[in-house]
């Protein structure tokens, strides 16, 4: 997380320059922070197509309401908020995809977790059990588990309250758990 | 329970936090999405236009039509350039 709360003067200039329509500056931008985004949307998809794709519409949005960020904090600190909601509405436009993979978990369970996963298993795996939820409960245990954000810090980013992040958070892993246990997927099995 | 699926989700995030997402380049896609997007606009600001155009012609006629029916005889919609 970037606990730097100071807009950098590189962003700065860079925006300033982009809405007077520097295209080159916006091109600088897109540079600077592709990376940090392309690891956020990877949260989001497992697709690298469509990793690019939502990559790509993150910045798109972002030029387009450029104007709305008010250089109070550094400027990827506002991108992240643009692309956690570019990858809700792609969540919410595979709710077909997700209903199918809740069907398949019932059917045949999680797949097995080896005993000392690699980074990409573990990845897999979770992203395949919280796409089970749907979108705003996986959004919050995907910040919470996934990137690793406390609750004070996702509900600044979603602007919710933190009782309400906390709420969303109890009652999606309840869901969670009562889904892995139909699935015979045990407490002990957990290890 | 609750918080055995909580270590289990935890100690799980841990581990894929450690993987490292695919490199992108999209800066020159993202220009040139921007770019077909202020082509695309144009256009469609002249069928704004036109559309608004048409639906101003469509009501001052059927602000007639509407005014005959409620009001045959034209005592109500008397005021100049309302009723016609």
């Amino acid at each position: 997380l970037n606990v730097d709360h100071t807009p950098s003067t590189a962003d700065l200039d860079d925006v300033r320059a982009s809405l007077a329509g520097d295209e080159r500056a916006y091109e600088r931008l897109v540079r600077r922070h592709e990376q940090t985004i392309a690891a956020q949307m990877w949260r989001f998809t497992r697709d690298p197509v469509v990793l690019d794709e939502l990559v790509q519409e993150v910045f798109v949005q972002a030029y387009l309401s450029l104007r709305s960020y008010r250089e109070k904090a550094p400027f990827i600190h506002w991108l992240r908020r643009v692309a956690t909601h570019v990858g809700y509405r792609h969540w919410k436009g595979c709710e077909r995809d997700r209903v199918r993979r809740e069907r398949l978990l019932g059917e045949q369970g999680p797949p097995r977790l080896s005993p000392a996963p690699s980074p990409g298993e573990a990845a897999e795996h979770l992203f395949g059990l919280l796409g089970t939820l749907p979108p705003k409960e996986r959004l919050v245990l995907t910040m919470l588990y996934f990137d690793g954000h406390d609750t004070a810090e996702i509900a600044v980013h979603l602007g919710w309250s933190r009782g309400q992040v906390k709420i969303r958070a109890h009652r999606a892993r309840k869901k969670l758990r009562a889904r892995l246990e139909a699935a015979g997927y045990g407490s002990s099995r957990h290890e | 329970m609750n918080d055995q699926t909580g270590e289990f989700l935890a100690r799980l995030g841990e581990r894929a936090r450690q993987e490292i997402a695919p490199q992108v380049d999209t800066s020159r896609a993202v220009l040139r999405a921007l770019e077909s997007r202020k082509t695309s606009v144009a256009p469609l600001g002249w069928v704004a236009a036109a559309a608004c155009a048409a639906a101003a012609v469509a009501l001052y006629f059927s602000y007639g039509i509407i005014a005959d029916l409620t009001d045959p005889l034209g005592t109500f919609f008397q005021a100049p350039g309302l009723y016609f």
